[in-house]
This record gives C-alpha cells, sequence and structure tokens, in this order.
C-alpha cells in the first residue's frame, strides 16, 4: 500500500499532501492567534484601567524581531539550498535558524525573568507602587509566631502538615550592613526535626503524615459505617431516619509541646488571618500571634492615575513630603512642557477643579503627568538601596503581585500570547531539528521529499514569524 | 551543486535559474529589517499631529501587515500557490475578521446607559 | 487477511502482498495507522462514553422526578463505575444532591458532546467510511490519524479522572461560563488538581486530537479522491465530512484560547474573564479585575454554534447514504445538498450570539445575529427536505439501518422546527435556559443524531465484520427507543413554556407556582428515560451476538449499494482495495437505466447505454511501481 501524492503534487488541485495539510493546520493557527488578537483588542478597549504602553522595554522586544526576520531568511535559504543540491549549505542555513530560535528564547526568558521579580502594589485609594520587594526581615511574607495550637480538619482530604513548610526560625546574625541582599531575619529551616504535639485526650504524639493518615482512616470508617446504616434506613422506607452523630471528631485540635512555632506564610496560602489565628488554604488552623504584617517594598515607580485624590494619596504616608513635592514639580514640568510642544493632545481633556488630568482623557498626557518613575527621576529608581526600603502596612494595600498574568490584563494576555508564540517557536525549531539531525538518509534516497519537508518546517516558521511580527508592535510599542 | 553525490531526478528544479530567487530573499529579508525600524518609529513620533494614538497604532499595524503580506507572499510562496489554498485562508480571514468585528460590536453597543437607568430605577 | 474470496471481485493478481508484512498485535490493534482500526477504535471509546453519558442522566433524572430520596439499588449499581470511595464522597446516604446534579449535569453535557456524538459520528464513521468512499488507501496522513486518537484517549481519561480529584469533576454546566467556572475552587490548596481545571486541561487536548484529525479528512477527501472521482462525484456523506473538519479546523481554535485563558484565570490568578470588584461567597476576590465574562461567552460560542452543526451534520449524511439504499432511488437534490452544506457550514461561523441574547449586548448587534439565524434555517431546510423528498415513490425496504433513518427525519424536524421561535430575540428572553431549549436540541442531537448513529452501525457493521446484526432485535431496540425519547423530549416544551429552569436539581419542587401542574410530567419523563436504558440492552446483545456467534455473510455488498465503500472484500484488508477503485458515475445510481439490476455502483465499467449517451471511459492509469515494496 502506498499513499499517493506524498512528495509529488496531485494534477488536478496542484498539491501534495503535506503542503495541503500544512496550509489547512496554518489556517486554524490563524484563528487560534485570531482568537487571541481579538481577546487583546476587546480586553483593551474593554479595560477599566489605564491600559500600559510603552510600558516593555522595547530594545529586547526588537531584537527578538531581527532574530526571528534573520531566520525566516536563512530558512528559505535552506530550503533554495537543498532544492541546488548543496547539501552543506542547507545544514549550516538549518543550524543558523536553530540558534536563533534559542537566542529568541533566551532573551525572551530574560525579559519574563524581569517581570517575576518586578511587583506592583495598588493602595486602598487606588495609588500603584512599582517595584522590588526588599528582603531585609521578612519580604511579602506574613510573619506570625507563638503558635502553640493547630486545628487540621479529617473531613476534608485535601486538608494535609503543609503547615508545617512554612516554619522558620528566627535569624539571630542579622546583617545590618546588608540589609537588602543580606541574610533573612527569619530563617527557612532546613531539615525537619519532628514536632511534639498533645492530642485532646492528653496523648503525646509526634506529628507526621502516617498519624494523620491513621486519624483520617478511623475517621473514614465511621463514616463509612453511617453511610451504610442510613442507606439501609432510607432502603427499607424509613424517612424519617435520622443519621446519629459520628462518635469520632471532624477535626483534631492539637497543642505544640515545646517551643511554640514560628510561621513565615505567603498571604495566598490562607484563607482568611487575623491578629490571633491563620486558617490555611487546606482549612487547617493555627493559633498565636501576628507578629509581623507589613510588605517590604523599594519602589522605583508611583503611578497616580488611579488615586482618588493626588495631594492625600496614602503613598506620601510611606514616601514622604520630599517626594511629594519632586513629584509635583516633575507632573508640572511635563504638562507644561506637553502643552507647549503638543497642545492638541489637550483638546479632548477635562481638567478638573484641582488641575487633575481625568484618566478618561488621552492617555498620553495622563501617563506623562500622573506617572513618576526613573525617566523622571534618575537618582530614585534603579538602585536598590536600603535607603528606599519602606515598609506598607497589609492594610493600606488593595492588591499586590509581580508582573505576571495576575498583575493586570495586559500583563495577563502578554503573557499568554508571547506564552504560546513561544511554545511554537520551540514546536518548530524542535522538528526544524529533527530534519537536520536525521535528513542526510533522505537526502541520498530522496532529495525531494526532504526538500518539502523543510518547506513545510519553513512555512510553520513563516507563520511564528509573522506573528511575532504583530506582537511586537502591539505589546512594546503601542 | 556543491555535493558531488547528490543525486538528481528528472525533471527537477535543479538545473533552474536559483540566484534570482535567491537575491528576492535577501532583499525582503532587508525590507523586513527595514519596516521594522519604521515601526519603532511610528511608534514614537507625533503622526499627523493627530491628538490621539490611535493614528500610531494604525500606521504601526499597517506597516505590520506589510510585512506580513511581504513574508506570506515570498518566503511562503504564496504568490506562486495554487488557487485552492488562496480559497482557504481568504475563508479562514474572513472569520477571522467576522470574529473581531462581531466581539467589538458586541462590546461597544450596549444599550445606552440613561435609558437603561430609566427603565431600570425610574418606575 | 480476509474473506476477500468472493466472487465479485474481478481481480486476476495474487492479493497476498498485503500480508507479507503481518503487524504485530499491538501494532495492528492498538497503535494502528490503519483508517480503518482507527476508525473502530474511535467507535468503541465513543459508545463507552456515551454508556457512561446516559448513566449520568439517568442518576440525574431519579433526582429530578424523586428529588431527596435514595436512589433505587439499579441505579447505584450502575453508579458503581466510580468505585465505592467516591460513592461515599459524594452521595454518603445514597441520595444525590446538588452538588452532585450540578457536578453528573456538566459532565453529561461535555461527555455526550464532546466525547459521545464527536468521536463517534464524525470520527469513527468519518475514518471508517469516508476514505472508502472516496477510494483511497487510507487517510493522506495515517501516524497524525494515530496521534489523533490517542490525545482523544488523553483528553477522555482525563476528562473521566476528574471525577476522582478530592474537589470532583468541573460543576459549573457544559458551558463552563465565567466568573463561575473560574472561581469555583479558587480557594482549593492545588488549583490544578480541581474538576475544572482538568476539564480545561483535557479539552486542551481534545482539541488538539480533532485539529489533527480535521487537517487529515479535508487532505484525503481534496488529495485522495479515485480516479474519476469529480467533486460532483463525490457521495454526500464525504461531502459532509469535509465540511464538519473544516468547522473543526477553525472554529475550535477559539474554544482552545477560551480553555486557556480559563486556565490562566484559574491557575495564575489572571482576570481575564473576571471584572473589577468581583465578591464571590462575600469575599473580596484577591484579584486584579478589569476583564469581562463576555469574552468567554463569546469565544466559546464562536466554537460551540459550529459545534451544534458538527453533532448534526453526520446524522444528515449517514441518512444521505442508507435512504437512497433502501429507498431504491438516488437521493433527491444532491447538488442542492451539496451546496445547502457548504452555506451551513460558512453560516455557521456567524450565528454564535444567539445564544447571549440575555447578555445584553445592544440591540444592533443582537439584531444582526437574529438575521443570520434565521437565515442559517434555510440551508437547514434544503437537507431535511431533500432528505424527505428522496423517499418520494421509492420502493421503501424498511431494513434496520432504514428505521432509524426514517425516524431521524420527523425528529431532526421536531428538533429544528422548535429551534426557530428561540432565533428571536424577544421569544428568547424568555425561554432561555429553560427546559424549552433543552428538549429542542435534545431533539436534534439524540433522536436525531444518535438515531441515525444507530442506523449508521447497522450500515456499516457488515463491512466492518462481514456480519449483518440481528435484525429482530435490531427491532426490539427501534419501536421502544423511538417512542421512550419522545416521552422524555416532548415533555420538556410544555414544561419549557411553563418555565422551568434547566438547572433544578429537585425538578422544580423549591418553584411550586412555576411547576404547578406540570410537576407530575417529570415522573413520566424519567421513568420514559429508565425504559430508555432498558432498550438499549437489545443493541448491546445484538452487538455480543453477532460479534462471537453470528455466521459471515458471503457478500460484499448486502444492501446493494452504489458507493465505494461497497467496492472493498469484507472486512477491507490493509490497503482498502482489490481492484483499482475508480468513479464511473455519480453516487446515487440506483433505478438507473441500461442496467437489468436496479443499480450501477461507481466502480462498475460503463455500460452501453451510458456510452451511447456520451460518457467516455476513464484513461488507463499506468502501473505504478508501487507494487512491489
Amino acid at each position: 500500500m502506498e499513499i499517493p501524492y506524498t512528495v509529488q503534487p496531485r494534477p488536478d488541485t496542484g498539491l501534495a499532501n503535506p503542503k495541503l495539510g500544512i496550509w489547512l493546520f496554518l489556517a486554524s493557527e490563524v484563528m487560534l492567534f485570531g482568537g487571541l488578537f481579538s481577546s487583546y483588542i476587546f480586553l483593551r478597549v474593554g479595560a477599566d484601567f489605564a491600559w500600559p504602553f510603552h510600558d516593555l522595554i522595547v530594545w529586547p522586544g526588537l531584537t527578538n524581531t531581527f532574530v526571528l526576520i534573520f531566520s525566516s531568511v536563512t530558512v528559505v535559504m535552506a530550503w533554495a539550498s537543498l532544492k541546488m543540491r548543496q547539501y552543506r549549505k542547507y545544514q549550516m542555513y538549518l543550524a543558523i535558524t536553530i540558534l536563533c530560535a534559542v537566542a529568541f528564547m533566551g532573551l525572551k526568558s530574560y525579559e519574563y525573568w524581569g517581570k517575576f521579580h518586578h511587583y506592583g502594589i495598588t493602595l486602598t485609594d487606588g495609588t500603584i507602587m512599582e517595584g522590588h520587594v526588599g528582603h531585609s526581615k521578612q519580604g511579602d511574607k506574613i510573619v506570625f509566631g507563638e503558635v502553640n495550637k493547630i486545628t487540621i480538619s479529617l473531613k476534608n482530604p485535601s486538608s494535609d502538615l503543609r503547615v508545617l513548610d512554612y516554619r522558620v526560625e528566627k535569624n539571630a546574625k542579622f546583617d545590618e550592613h546588608h540589609p537588602v541582599e543580606g541574610e533573612h531575619l527569619y530563617h527557612d529551616v532546613e531539615g525537619k526535626d519532628p514536632i511534639k504535639v498533645k492530642t485532646q485526650d492528653g496523648k503525646e504524639v509526634e506529628l507526621t503524615k502516617a498519624w494523620l493518615s491513621e486519624e483520617r482512616a478511623k475517621y473514614m470508617t465511621a463514616h463509612k459505617a453511617a453511610n451504610a446504616l442510613e442507606r439501609a434506613a432510607l432502603d427499607a422506607g424509613n424517612k424519617e431516619y435520622q443519621r446519629p452523630p459520628l462518635t469520632v471528631p471532624e477535626s483534631v485540635t492539637l497543642e505544640v509541646v515545646g517551643e511554640p512555632l514560628l510561621l513565615k506564610v505567603g498571604e495566598r496560602d490562607l484563607l482568611s488571618y487575623d491578629k490571633g489565628s491563620l486558617v490555611f488554604r487546606e482549612e487547617t488552623k493555627v493559633t498565636g500571634k501576628l507578629v509581623t504584617d507589613s510588605i517590604e517594598f523599594i519602589p522605583d515607580c508611583i503611578d497616580l492615575r488611579h488615586a482618588k485624590n493626588m495631594d492625600k494619596s496614602t503613598a506620601w504616608k510611606y514616601l514622604g513630603e520630599d517626594m511629594k513635592a519632586k513629584f509635583f514639580a516633575s507632573r508640572e514640568k511635563s504638562l507644561k512642557e506637553l502643552k507647549e510642544h503638543k497642545p492638541w493632545l489637550f483638546n479632548n481633556i477635562k481638567v478638573d477643579a484641582a488641575d487633575r488630568v481625568k484618566s478618561t482623557g488621552d492617555e498620553d498626557v495622563t501617563r506623562r503627568a500622573d506617572r513618576y518613575n526613573d525617566e523622571d527621576d534618575k537618582e530614585w529608581a534603579h538602585s536598590l538601596d536600603h535607603s528606599k526600603l519602606i515598609e506598607i502596612d497589609r492594610a493600606d494595600k488593595r492588591f499586590f503581585s509581580n508582573f505576571t498574568p495576575r498583575y493586570n490584563n495586559f500583563y495577563a494576555i502578554y503573557f499568554m500570547m508571547t506564552g504560546l508564540h513561544g511554545l511554537h517557536v520551540i514546536g518548530g525549531a524542535a522538528v526544524l531539528l529533527w530534519f537536520l539531525c536525521t535528513g542526510r538518509k533522505m537526502y541520498e534516497t530522496n532529495p525531494d521529499q526532504l526538500a518539502n519537508r523543510i518547506e513545510v518546517g519553513g512555512l510553520f516558521w513563516h507563520f511564528v514569524d509573522l506573528v511575532w511580527i504583530f506582537l511586537f508592535p502591539l505589546y512594546y510599542l503601542m | 551543486m556543491s555535493d558531488s553525490t547528490s543525486p538528481t531526478l528528472p525533471g527537477d528544479p535543479h538545473d533552474h535559474d536559483w540566484s534570482a530567487h535567491i537575491k528576492t530573499y535577501l532583499i525582503v529579508g532587508a525590507i523586513l529589517f527595514g519596516g521594522t525600524v519604521l515601526t519603532v518609529g511610528a511608534a514614537f513620533m507625533d503622526v499627523f499631529d493627530l491628538h490621539h494614538r490611535w493614528a500610531n497604532i494604525t500606521l504601526g499595524l499597517s506597516i505590520a501587515t506589510f510585512k506580513c503580506s511581504l513574508v506570506a507572499l515570498i518566503f511562503m510562496h504564496l504568490k506562486n500557490e495554487k488557487t485552492i489554498i488562496f480559497k482557504f485562508l481568504i475563508f479562514t480571514s474572513i472569520f477571522f475578521a467576522v470574529m473581531m468585528f462581531l466581539f467589538l460590536s458586541a462590546q461597544k453597543d450596549p444599550l445606552p446607559a440613561d435609558q437603561t437607568h430609566n427603565m431600570v430605577f425610574k418606575k | 487477511m480476509s474473506a476477500a474470496a468472493h466472487a465479485d471481485h474481478t481481480h486476476d493478481h495474487d492479493h497476498g502482498h498485503d500480508d507479507h508484512h503481518n503487524p504485530s498485535f499491538l501494532r495492528k490493534y492498538v497503535f494502528s495507522t490503519d483508517h480503518k482500526m482507527i476508525g473502530m477504535q474511535y467507535g468503541i471509546c465513543g459508545l463507552i462514553f456515551l454508556a457512561i453519558g446516559f448513566i449520568l442522566m439517568i442518576a440525574m433524572r431519579w433526582s429530578i422526578a424523586h428529588p431527596g430520596e435514595i436512589m433505587p439499588v439499579w441505579i447505584r449499581t450502575l453508579l458503581g463505575m466510580f468505585g465505592k470511595g467516591f460513592m461515599d464522597q459524594w452521595a454518603p446516604n445514597g441520595v444525590m444532591d446538588g452538588t452532585l446534579y450540578n457536578m453528573f449535569g456538566a459532565m453529561h453535557g461535555t461527555i455526550m458532546v464532546f466525547f459521545g456524538v464527536v468521536p463517534l459520528g464524525v470520527a469513527a464513521f468519518g475514518n471508517f467510511v469516508m476514505p472508502l468512499q472516496v477510494g483511497a488507501v487510507d487517510m493522506a496522513f495515517p501516524r497524525l490519524n494515530m496521534w489523533s486518537f490517542w490525545l482523544f484517549l488523553v483528553s477522555g481519561i482525563l476528562m473521566f479522572g476528574s471525577f476522582f480529584v478530592p474537589e470532583g469533576a468541573a460543576q459549573s454546566g457544559w458551558t463552563n461560563y465565567s466568573p463561575l467556572a473560574s472561581t469555583v475552587g479558587a480557594h482549593s490548596p492545588n488549583p490544578w488538581l480541581h474538576g475544572q481545571t482538568i476539564w480545561l486541561l483535557a479539552m486542551v487536548f481534545n482539541i488538539s486530537a480533532s485539529l489533527l484529525g480535521a487537517v487529515n479528512f479535508i487532505t484525503t477527501v481534496m488529495n485522495l479522491r479515485a480516479k474519476g472521482m469529480t467533486w460532483m462525484r463525490v457521495p454526500f456523506f464525504s461531502w459532509a465530512m469535509m465540511v464538519i473538519a473544516f468547522l473543526l479546523l477553525l472554529a475550535f481554535p477559539p474554544l482552545e484560547v477560551a480553555a486557556l485563558l480559563q486556565l490562566s484565570d484559574r491557575v495564575f490568578g489572571s482576570s481575564f474573564y473576571l471584572p473589577t470588584g468581583l465578591y464571590v461567597n462575600g469575599q473580596h476576590l484577591d484579584i486584579s479585575g478589569g476583564g469581562s465574562p463576555l469574552l468567554y461567552q463569546h469565544l466559546f460560542w464562536f466554537l460551540a454554534h459550529p459545534e451544534v452543526y458538527v453533532l448534526i451534520l453526520p446524522g444528515i449524511a449517514i441518512c444521505s447514504d442508507i435512504i437512497p439504499a433502501n429507498t431504491r432511488r438516488p437521493l433527491w437534490g444532491y447538488k442542492s445538498m451539496v451546496g445547502g452544506v457548504l452555506v451551513l457550514g460558512f453560516l455557521s461561523f456567524i450565528v454564535w450570539a444567539h445564544h447571549m441574547y440575555m447578555t445584553g449586548m445592544g440591540q444592533s448587534i443582537s439584531t444582526f445575529f437574529q438575521f443570520t439565524t434565521v437565515m442559517i434555517s434555510v440551508p437547514s431546510v434544503i437537507l431535511l427536505t431533500c432528505l424527505m423528498i428522496s423517499l418520494w415513490g421509492g420502493s421503501i425496504r424498511f431494513t434496520v439501518p432504514m428505521l432509524w433513518a426514517t425516524a431521524f427525519l420527523p425528529m431532526f424536524g421536531i428538533g429544528g422546527l422548535t429551534g426557530l421561535p428561540l432565533a428571536f430575540n424577544m421569544i428568547d428572553l424568555y425561554l432561555h435556559d429553560t427546559y424549552y431549549v433543552i428538549g429542542h436540541f435534545h431533539y436534534v442531537v439524540a433522536p436525531g443524531t444518535i438515531f441515525a448513529m444507530f442506523g449508521g452501525i447497522y450500515h456499516w457493521f457488515p463491512k466492518m465484520s462481514g456480519k449483518k446484526l440481528n435484525s429482530f432485535l435490531g427491532h426490539l431496540h427501534f419501536w421502544p427507543s423511538l417512542i421512550c425519547m419522545n416521552l422524555i423530549f416532548a415533555p420538556m416544551f410544555w414544561q419549557g413554556m411553563a418555565g422551568f429552569h434547566r438547572r433544578w436539581y429537585n425538578g422544580g419542587l423549591g418553584f411550586p407556582e412555576t411547576s404547578k401542574g406540570y410537576l407530575h410530567l417529570n415522573g413520566l419523563m424519567s421513568s420514559a428515560a429508565f425504559w430508555l436504558a432498558a432498550a438499549q440492552l437489545p443493541f448491546i446483545i445484538n452487538l455480543v451476538y453477532t460479534i462471537f456467534f453470528a455466521k459471515k455473510v458471503n457478500d460484499d455488498n448486502p444492501w446493494r449499494a452504489t458507493t465505494l465503500e461497497w467496492a472493498t472484500p469484507t472486512p477491507p484488508p490493509h490497503g482498502n482495495f482489490l481492484i483499482e477503485p475508480v468513479a464511473n458515475r455519480g453516487p446515487y445510481e440506483y433505478a438507473a437505466p441500461g442496467t437489468t439490476d436496479d443499480f450501477i455502483p461507481q466502480w462498475a465499467p460503463l455500460n452501453d447505454y451510458e456510452k451511447a449517451h456520451g460518457a467516455k471511459e476513464l484513461p488507463e492509469t499506468p502501473k505504478a511501481p508501487a507494487h512491489t515494496h
């Protein structure tokens, strides 16, 4: 059995199977990225926040554009060399294409890395501060001490001993001179030394997974027995049947024997917390005392576009009057310059009583005026200096995140599209690498089939390039 | 023809003049590089003194579209391709355009706010 | 390889060359690249998933008719497929509660649509029949075909496995609307291990499988058609399969986007579908907000409306083969049917927002979608009418496949016509999310597509296995099914117009004013559903009996049909044809002049009458060197 038209085109359609197949696949890819582009526009047009623009650094994106265009040229040259039966040249061009893919992904990872380590904090009045998390003491974690009681649910199967993973010990050797990149004040406990606890009936046990699963098994046995009884009663037509209470409790409360524990927890690992207790996502509850409830932050940008009142922004509480004066001076300067050089920008803008540019006005103006960052203040930003470190009370915070999909929908769709595009780059490069490594034999027996394969792989590669040609301006320039 | 071992098949595009093609590819590559620089420029300049960013966006996307068609037509050989592929692609782009346009119009076409307010709150 | 020693093959060379390379058991039955085996694998999986979805429905119908009562032992036994641990967690006392109902509801829809009907109707019949019908040796990309099946299987296992994670399977309806679907279980310790997330992962695999399949289908129809098989000689079935493949190819990617964005919302904390200031359970969610639930609905329905046609077209396609073969009369209006299916395919892309009238998306855009929706009923009616007129004046043989096919016509008619009022904005505002809608689309899919698929199984089973399914058991399967189906779905229209909401787990007990006077119908419908389950037993017995005990039928073309799949030996060997497949004429030459028989198959040489009327012999194919491998 041989499938026709795998290499030579079919006369009436004019196409060989692989080429027909890849174009169909590309059509579906157009719809895939089409859906994403549509979502991008939908989200941008409907955004109820200032859509970031010119926020991404241009040079990595620009370099990546050049890299991809260059690789597009080399992959088509690889195909042409194969058609001319120049195997060495073909190998060289294809290898360059794959190296370009590696370079592209390298630069991409560098960009991603930067975003993972950059944070933004929205205060309750709408002010946004961007910057880095300091690491002199607790970082962005909640520190909770004097933990003497742990309540673990037996009913919830996902309730576990994860609480033990958050244990820390106080590090006395706090380095005053290198507070930012130095040691944490609260040190993670290496290795899991056992914890002794006392159960409600006064027994002293070691808190281990085995012990917990034993307790859970007891609960489940009782639960299942009660189920069976109830089903039997219902089956017998006894509608009044009352399920008796279980003889085993649904949760165990344990008292810590010996030194109370100190925990350092990310806020998102908790369902809720207050001054005396923490409830973890797996419904485990501990009681003790809240030690620190603030975020160490080194701001490099302040964004007042959504602040209710610029003058009374909560940010000034942390940054000081000095910074406030600098901000307003810079703001005035920016507005003046803009009015002089680009008066048309102000055509449609409403200015309210406090000379406040409304955020519904032109994006250019508000961004220049109400956002204050390293462009305005060379000294302020880009130096992770202890003197810039502030501690923001969690009560003043509305939302806190690094620049990941969580931060806002711009970054969400940015990561989604560039991430999917990156997967396509990796996939395309892997296929080309496969052809490069295994092509010799096919070249000797059927060079046209190899050329077809490179053409098909190349078509996919060009498509990847094509998507990037749109992604680059959409995210980096507009 | 550097590899002497390379097999030949009759009727191959083997003896065809490839240097012209290669020249085209290189020129297109250069245009794409230039277009990229232009896109960056267009993003930061003031287009026709219009007061809105949409002018920059339109210009930038037009250049991108131009670059994109070059890649498709020359690198992806679409300009020599069979009509059947064009048919697929035309339908695909229609659906894509429909998707984008209708998503947007569904969003941009809410009931007028005051009217809704009257209906709901001022019975 | 097969019982190929049948008299009506005119091959003179030894066909043993097909048997040289005896593939291992694994390559032949498990990791097979043969389109027929893959089709059967899809078919078996599809039937299993249909059964699973059916069992979920049985349990739900119990809860609707007997809310708060313990499920009877037989239903509990059926649910035993989930194991004891599952039941102890979700229905500890054997009574179905709202949570379990929601879980079953969401999974019933998902499994039936994406894992039952599409794999059986499109992937199984398409894979088995379509290449044979166009005279191809296999699919254009056999290995891709295998990948497609295995990706599908992974997605199916993931989807079924999602029942067993601690927080259970998806519970937000098969449509998985955000914000509910994005936020349910948002506080669970591990968002990856939540049924709602696994649903999305499974869908990503399922979509990838469909895309590979679609590329393969289209390439096969376009490029592997046999000699003489011009476009207007391609049987309607294969035309429909190609249109379906286009729908899958171009409509599925936006669903993939929808799933990926929702996945990101769930596990990475983004807010694509979550508006600012969203409160869940009295708590302000820790999200940035700024997204839109509408976006999800757009992306979802951009797929899911074409998907509706992916569900129904296999039914129409199968009937278009069964009906001419059993009326002994050409398919009426073949050309208009082909035109109709192409227009239908195109229009199905621009009607999606008629599912979204309730979102308040605005009057003019609603009007637009109302217009296109009404328009799409035109090609649908063309297809149905052509099939109906094909019956006219035929000498109908009521074989078992024909019974299903004839039942399909009115059932699909009811389903389609009850959909028309829903196209109108004003009516939909009232009927939206009621049992009327449920009745409407179940009439299309259950007694519609599924009936046609049963017909298809009875029709092509002789080709797959060489054995004919028992006719008496077939009747025993058909008649009770027909009656029960109508008893289940017809009362839904009344209930729906009374205002019964589609997601009531207790059948309306909580809304006495609305449900007054219609509550008793619940009992009738549920009993009919249970009897429907019983009516499937003859089918299962029939399959098992025929496969293991029935005698082979010595006939490659038992229905006296004209299309090329009947030109192969039975079952078709690897490589399908022993003669060179050619299409000398159109696909439905029944009762044609110039022959003593009442049909001329596509592959039969031209007869004198045809030659006299200007038909030309196809040119000789030069002997390909392919046979010497």
